[in-house]
This record gives structure tokens, C-alpha cells and sequence, in this order.
């Protein structure tokens, strides 16, 4: 059963209405009630099917204005790769003694970028890494040689979208004590890389729709022009 | 619909085993599929797996369909630990895994354009393997095998070291991991102890998929099924409900079918003798219509006679001395691996005594040390004078799949001529061309049958079995126990049949913890004996209680007591406490994760702490 402020909350938004994103964005901080400082997340409903691989909508998108938490970034890479990494700002960088620690059951970062020669030993930290989402990959720019480019967008605000199984994306596009403007920003370039990403093979409507929302508030449907 | 039989017929050589059958089996049914032994069952399910052909009629199956079996024989896994085989599931995740692993090395010395085409390679690879949980099935594997009561050290032993019970648990591990549509069992609870036997109750009663389970375990249908398909004569009926509603409803249906054949004869005796009379005489014409219509009435048969159970006469075994087997402090296992130690007692001549314990304690290779198979790994045993030990083995390798019957029993009776032969396989239910089966080709309750047929005519005089009532139907068990019965030598028996072990043993030896204990009486004395024993020691066990002051008033007159109406509110509310968190940890989704069963099994112990606190009180305040 939803909590009386969230019921309080849902009452002011009008559950049939599809808002323009910049209303959508307003209402959703003016009805945000948790005492800390929430996430506005943006969710898409796709007309696509996950499971073919032609259909796999899934990339990353820097968002201009950041997602206002500082990302901790670890840096798998050896010599001069790890160099450009420590001064790109990488929080932690290694290679060997890092996969090891990370065995050992260390997991204070919230990125890993690796090179490509250094997968052999990542590889192995499938297990840990893999399902809470940290698994480095070719295509979410993570396993690059230019691993300052990469150190810099993941500090800059670099997030990733992919379809989940039934098809929807979700990703936070910042918290709701940022500017509205600024919000409003970093989620039209999320939609834009959104359908920018849409695959040919997908048929149909490709927006089924799209919803935004702050981490406990209610959500409220947008508009989306593709 | 998962799957239909569309007038399926089956026959192997003479022998038809299904005739015209048709049913079908929609999602998230809970079905029991019943049957004397070599009536068909198995046969069904093989049809089903594909890998028999109906002789005529059809299977179909949905598009798509997975179906996970557990069988009624579980081999022996090859080599590797136990998590090792549970994670053989993920073949295909593995193949993915290894394709990984050399892209992840060429990458490391490609350059330019070859290094974007295996990055591109390498990023759907990855990206397919998550999707298909690779990175999960590890935790997963593990979280199944925990929840079906394997600890954490079991997972690193060899699995082809498991006991009967545990390799069941493991395939039926491998079976949940895989996720299938509809599960197959054919006999699941045969190798479980009695623990086992509950926890797959429940977990079965909670399972949202569908299920068709084989069994001969009345109590286990009971509790699981919500339908049952009985085979019987080459068809298969459909009774709704579970098997107790299924046992009223056939009788019914039995009396009926009686009723209707009765009232059919007498109307054909009444006819016949019309025409008798009439077929000459004035009545001509209808007596020749009365004869077609008796040409073309369809008959009624004769509904058969409620089963023939098998006789297992036992013969009068030679007498041994009064003392039979004595056991001195042994020690049993095997090379590093002791499994039980300070195992002691004596069986006189006539005694019939239960071995029990969990899967795993030892119960078999006691057996096995006691016949010599096994050396002890230290202690004396020492059999009596002219004793002569059988054995019944609960995995059946004194069978040669490749004899047929009547010779695999001409090696047991050496010199006897077929006919002796045939009419002693006969009171094992073995009849006409039953005889001439192969062994590999009978049912897991036709070579149970045929072992102990085997077993009983030698000449032994201390009967050791081994889980004997497994893959015998009902009627067979019951017969099984009148023969043990009247059987005038000794018996030592493995048993998790808890029906079989009240009839028969009056003596027991309970292995647990690494060690032997000796009951003198019957099994359901040792049961309530054993609350006893757990109440009193889990009192011992937890001196703090009675250190601090209690927290429920105690019956000491300085405190004033609570009403008898109140305590017995409370402990109704501590009883529905209980029977709530029971009725959570049986969910298949909490029962296989260990991180949510921890903290219930932490709950229910409080609360039942919480009850005993409140009989206490309770039986005080009453005794005022």
C-alpha cells in the first residue's frame, strides 16, 4: 500500500495527461517529499525485443550538466595507458594488483575502464563485476585504448542506457536539488540518444512511452517526439 | 496447452502398453500420474521426452517446450564436485565463456582495424552472455544448492561420492536451475530421507510451474497434486483432485461401471433367451431384429477386479545361532573420510532392526563394511554362527541389464527347470511373456520386484536391504511387509518409508552425528522420544533463560499470575506465528535463497522458543 505523502503526491499529477518534459520536470520536484536529495530518472518503454540481438538498444550519452555524485573510477591498464589514466583523474589504477584485490572481494569504485590488453585478466572478474553492471565493454566505451577520454566523460557524467528484458530503459538524469533547466537538459539529450539509437530492425512504434519521476515520487507521463 | 496425447497408442512387442490414450496437460498444472508398476507411466513419459514414437496417434507438444526430468535411476555424475555438475547445466553459457576468453586474449595483441572488428565481437558476446544470467549462474547454482540442504562443504565434494539422496537432490538442483516449463519426476522422493521427503512437499505444493510427478508416496500426492491420471489397462482416466479424492472417486466409478455391466448381461440373457424362443414361432421377425440389435449393442467390459498384489512368499530360513551380528566400537568410511565411529550393538537371532539417519550419515556403508565390501576403518564385527547375510541393493547393480528375467532368476536358483522358474516369478507378478523381458527393459518397480524375488529365493537367513520399498507400488509394499512378516530369520533394514519402518523393525539404529545410537522399540516411540529429548536439551542448552529473571511471569506466588484464558491467546498467536514463517520458508523463491531463509529459521526458533515458554506457564497456572 503507497505511503499517505506519496498518495498526497500522486494526487496532484493528472495520470492521463501527457506533459511537456520542461512541466513534466517542474511538477516532478514540486512534488518530491523524501528528506534526501532524490534522483530524477527518466523510463522508456521501447517496441523492441531484447532478446534479438539486432534489437538491443543499449549505449551511453554524456550529460552535459552531470549526474551530481562524483563517480569513483578505477583504470585496469599497465604503463603509459596507466599514466593517462591517474591523469585523467582515475580514482584507483592497476592492473594485476587490482584484479587481485577485487578478488579478494574489493569493490570501492562505481566504473571500471579497461584496455583491451588487459581483458584477459578482467575477464576473470565476470562473477563479481558482471552483475552489479561493472563489467567493462567495447560497446559502452569501457574496454578503449584512449582511457583518458573515457576517465573524463565517466567523471563528466557519462551514463548508460540499455533496454532490460521486457524492454524498458531506466537512468537517472540527475537529483532533484539541480537547477530545473539543467534537468530538463540532461534528459532531452538521454531521449535524443534514445531514439538516435533506435535499431532498423525494430518495427512498429519505437516510443511506446515514457515516463519521468524522482526516486519515491510518482510518475508522470511525457511527451516524446520522435 | 504444454502438451496433448491424441489417441496415442504404444506397444512393446505383444504388449500393449498404451491403447488410445488422450489427455492434455495446460501451464501450471499440478498433476500425479499413477499406475501399477509396468503399467505405463514411465512409458509416457518417454513418449513425451521423444524418446519413443507412438505407434500410432500423436504428441503434441507446445513450441518451445522445455522439459526438465528427474529419473527414477540417478547415475552416478561423472567426475567433477558437486558445484561443478550443478553448473553443467550452463553448457551453452559456458561454450559463450570460453569464446570470451579467447577474444579477451586476441585483443591483446591486435591492432586497428582487426581489434575493432573482435572489440565489436566481443561486445555482443558479452552482451548475449549477461542476458542469458552468465555472470549470474555461479550465485545461482549456489543459491539453489543451499536451499536444497546441501552446506557449503558438501558443494566442493566429489559428487560421485554422494549417497542416494544427495545425488537426487543434486539432479533435481540441475532440473530447477535449468527453468523448465514443466517438470518430470519420476519417483523423486525414492532416495530422499524423511526431511527431504517434507521439504519437497512444500516446495512442490508452492512450485508455479507445472509438474507431472510419478509416486507411489500416498502422502506425498496427497499434499502436491490437484489432478490424477491413472493408468490402468492401457488407458488413462482423469480424476480431478488430489489422491485421496482420486481413491473415493474410482470406487465410485468402479461400482458404477459394475452396475452398468450387470444390467447389460441381464439384458442380454433376457434377449437371448427371447430369441430362443421366439426365433421359430409366431414372434419371428422380432426375434431377427432383437439378434441384430444384440449384433450391434456395444458391450460393457467387464471392469477388472481390484488388483493382484505380489505374493512374496519367503521361505523358512535356516537357523543360526542366538547371536547373530556383533558390532564393537567400529569405525566406518573410507580412506579420510570417517563417516560414523563408536558404532555398537548386538542382533540376536530374529531381531528385525531399522537403520535411519539423513542422507549421507552412513547407513549404506555400514552395510557394505558389515558384508565385507568395505573395510572398517577400525572397531571389530563378528557374525554368528551360520549366518548367511543377503543383500538388496537400493541401486539394483546385482541385475545384468542384458539377461532377460527367467535367466537372471536361473542364476539365483541354479538346476531348476522353466517351469519351476515361471511359477515362482509368477507370485512376483511376473506372467506370460513377462518373463522373456529384458532386464533393461523393466520398470524401476519391475526390477525392485525381481531383486527381491531374487533375494528371497537363496538361502539366506539375515536379510540386510537396502532401502527395500522404493519403486514398489502400494499393494506391493504392503505385500512386501506381510512377507518380511513371516520371515523367520533376521533382518536389518535402510529404510526413509516411514509406514515400512513401523510395521516392521522393533529395534533401531539411529546414525547421526558420526556416531550410532540403539532405540529398543518401534519408530514412532523413537520420534516421540526424540521431541522429548530435543525440548529438554534445547532447555540445557540455553541457561541464560534461567539465569535472568523469565520474561513471562513464573510461577512464583510473589508474581501474579495471568489468566488461563490469556496465555492460551498467546500461545494461539505464537502457533499462527509459527505456521506463518513455515508457510514463507516453503516458498520455492525463499526456499532456494539461503540470505532470505536465514533470518526465518532465526524467527521460528524465537518463536518457538516463545511457545515452550508459554506451555510451561500454561500447564503451571492450570495445575493451581
Amino acid at each position: 500500500m503507497a505511503g499517505k505523502k506519496f498518495r498526497a503526491a500522486a494526487e496532484k499529477v493528472e495520470s492521463q495527461r501527457r506533459y511537456a518534459l520542461h512541466d513534466a520536470v517542474v511538477l516532478a520536484k514540486e512534488v518530491a517529499f523524501a528528506k534526501f536529495d532524490e534522483t530524477l530518472e527518466v523510463t522508456m518503454v521501447l517496441g523492441v525485443d531484447p532478446r534479438k540481438a539486432d534489437q538491443m538498444v543499449r549505449g551511453t550519452v554524456v550529460l552535459p550538466n552531470g549526474l551530481g555524485k562524483n563517480k569513483r573510477v578505477l583504470v585496469i591498464a599497465s604503463a603509459d595507458k596507466a599514466q593517462e589514466a591517474r591523469d585523467a583523474g582515475a580514482d584507483e589504477v592497476g592492473a594485476e594488483d587490482v584484479v587481485e584485490r577485487i578478488k579478494g572481494g574489493w569493490l570501492d569504485f562505481d566504473a571500471v575502464i579497461a584496455t583491451p590488453d588487459m581483458m584477459r585478466l578482467v575477464g576473470a572478474l565476470g562473477k563479481v563485476l558482471g552483475p552489479r553492471g561493472l563489467m567493462p565493454n567495447p560497446k559502452t566505451g569501457t574496454v578503449t585504448l584512449d582511457v583518458a577520454k573515457a576517465v573524463e566523460e565517466t567523471k563528466a557524467g557519462k551514463v548508460e542506457y540499455r533496454v532490460d528484458k521486457t524492454g524498458v530503459i531506466h537512468c537517472g538524469v540527475g537529483k532533484v536539488s539541480f537547477e530545473t533547466d539543467k534537468l530538463v537538459e540532461n534528459a532531452q539529450v538521454l531521449i535524443d540518444a534514445v531514439l538516435k539509437a533506435k535499431p532498423s530492425a525494430a518495427k512498429g512504434k519505437y516510443v511506446k512511452g515514457a515516463v519521468v519521476g524522482t526516486t519515491m515520487g510518482p510518475g508522470i507521463k511525457i511527451e516524446v517526439v520522435a | 496447452m504444454l502438451f496433448r496425447f491424441d489417441n496415442v497408442t504404444k506397444s512393446y512387442g505383444s504388449h500393449e502398453v498404451l491403447r488410445e490414450v488422450s489427455f492434455q496437460i495446460n501451464p501450471g498444472e499440478h498433476v500425479g500420474l499413477v499406475g501399477r508398476n509396468g503399467a505405463g507411466k514411465t512409458t509416457s513419459f518417454k513418449l513425451l521426452l521423444g524418446i519413443e514414437d507412438p505407434d500410432d496417434g500423436r504428441v503434441e507438444q507446445m513450441r518451445g517446450l522445455r522439459i526438465g526430468l528427474l529419473e527414477q535411476q540417478v547415475h552416478a555424475e561423472g567426475s567433477g564436485t558437486v558445484r561443478e555438475s550443478a553448473l553443467e547445466v550452463f553448457s551453452s553459457l559456458h561454450a559463450m565463456e570460453v569464446d570470451m576468453r579467447r577474444l579477451e586474449h586476441e585483443m591483446a595483441s591486435a591492432n586497428g582495424d582487426e581489434l575493432d572488428a573482435i572489440l565489436s565481437t566481443y561486445s555482443d558476446l558479452q552482451h548475449s552472455f549477461e542476458d542469458a544470467g552468465g555472470f549470474t549462474m555461479h550465485a545461482r547454482a549456489e543459491s539453489v544448492l543451499l536451499g536444497l540442504g546441501f552446506s557449503r562443504d558438501d558443494l566442493n565434494l566429489e559428487a560421485s561420492n554422494l549417497s542416494g539422496g544427495q545425488r537426487a537432490r543434486l539432479a533435481l538442483a540441475k532440473l530447477l536451475l535449468e527453468g523448465p516449463d514443466i517438470l518430470l519426476l519420476d519417483e523423486p522422493t525414492n532416495h530422499l530421507d524423511i526431511q527431504a521427503v517434507e521439504w519437497l512437499e512444500d516446495f512442490l505444493a508452492d512450485y508455479p510451474s507445472a509438474y507431472i510427478i510419478i509416486s507411489h508416496d500416498r502422502y506425498l500426492l496427497d499434499r502436491t497434486v490437484d489432478r490424477i491420471l491413472a493408468v490402468e489397462n492401457g488407458r488413462i482416466s482423469t480424476y480431478p483432485g488430489n489422491y485421496t479424492a482420486y481413491l473415493v472417486e474410482k470406487q465410485q466409478r468402479r461400482l458404477l461401471a459394475e452396475k452398468r455391466f450387470r444390467e447389460q448381461q441381464e439384458l442380454i440373457d433376457r434377449t437371448q433367451e427371447f430369441i430362443r424362443r421366439n426365433l421359430a414361432g409366431q414372434k419371428t421377425k422380432q426375434a431377427k431384429s432383437r439378434r441384430n440389435m444384440l449384433e450391434r449393442m456395444e458391450r460393457v467390459d467387464r471392469p477388472e477386479a481390484d488388483g493382484r498384489a505380489a505374493n512374496f512368499g519367503l521361505a523358512l530360513a535356516a537357523r543360526t545361532g542366538r547371536e547373530v551380528l556383533s558390532v564393537e566400537a567400529l569405525s566406518i568410511g573410507y580412506p579420510g573420510v570417517e563417516l560414523a565411529s563408536s558404532i555398537e550393538f548386538v542382533v540376536y537371532r530374529g531381531d528385525r532392526v531399522g537403520i535411519v539417519g539423513g542422507n549421507g550419515t552412513g547407513k549404506t556403508t555400514l552395510f557394505k563394511t558389515l558384508l565385507g565390501s568395505v573395510d572398517p576403518l577400525g572397531g571389530e564385527m563378528e557374525w554368528g554362527h551360520n549366518v548367511k547375510p543377503v543383500y538388496y541393493d537400493q541401486h539394483l547393480a546385482d541385475l545384468d541389464p542384458r539377461n532377460d528375467v527367467i535367466e537372471e532368476m536361473r542364476l539365483s536358483i541354479g538346476g531348476a527347470d522353466d517351469p519351476t522358474l515361471r511359477g515362482y516369478l509368477a507370485r512376483f507378478l511376473f506372467t506370460g511373456d513377462d518373463v522373456f523381458k529384458r532386464v533393461s527393459a523393466l520398470s524401476g518397480g519391475e526390477r525392485s520386484r525381481l531383486s527381491i524375488a531374487k533375494l528371497i529365493s537363496g538361502s539366506g537367513n539375515v536379510l540386510l536391504l537396502d532401502e527395500p520399498t522404493n519403486h514398489l507400488d502400494i499393494p506391493s509394499r504392503e505385500a512386501l511387509e506381510s512377507a518380511l512378516e513371516s520371515f523367520t530369520g533376521t533382518i536389518l533394514t535402510i529404510s526413509h518409508d516411514r509406514y515400512f519402518l513401523d510395521r516392521i523393525c522393533d529395534r533401531l539404529v539411529n546414525l547421526e552425528d558420526g556416531t550410532a545410537e540403539v532405540f529398543e522399540g518401534r519408530y514412532s516411540d523413537w520420534l516421540d522420544e526424540r521431541l522429548i529429548r530435543k525440548a529438554e536439551g534445547r532447555v540445557r542448552e540455553t541457561p541464560a533463560v534461567t539465569a535472568k529473571p523469565p520474561q513471562v511471569p513464573a510461577p512464583s506466588g510473589a508474581t501474579k499470575r495471568r489468566s488461563i484464558p490469556a496465555i492460551e491467546a498467546e500461545i494461539a498467536d505464537a502457533e499462527g506465528e509459527i505456521s506463518d514463517i513455515d508457510a514463507t520458508m516453503a516458498k520455492p523463491s525463499v526456499a532456494s535463497d539461503h540470505v532470505k531463509l536465514e533470518p526465518l529459521i532465526e524467527a521460528r526458533l524465537h518463536a518457538v522458543e516463545r511457545l515452550e515458554r508459554l506451555m510451561a506457564e500454561w500447564e503451571a497456572a492450570s495445575a493451581d
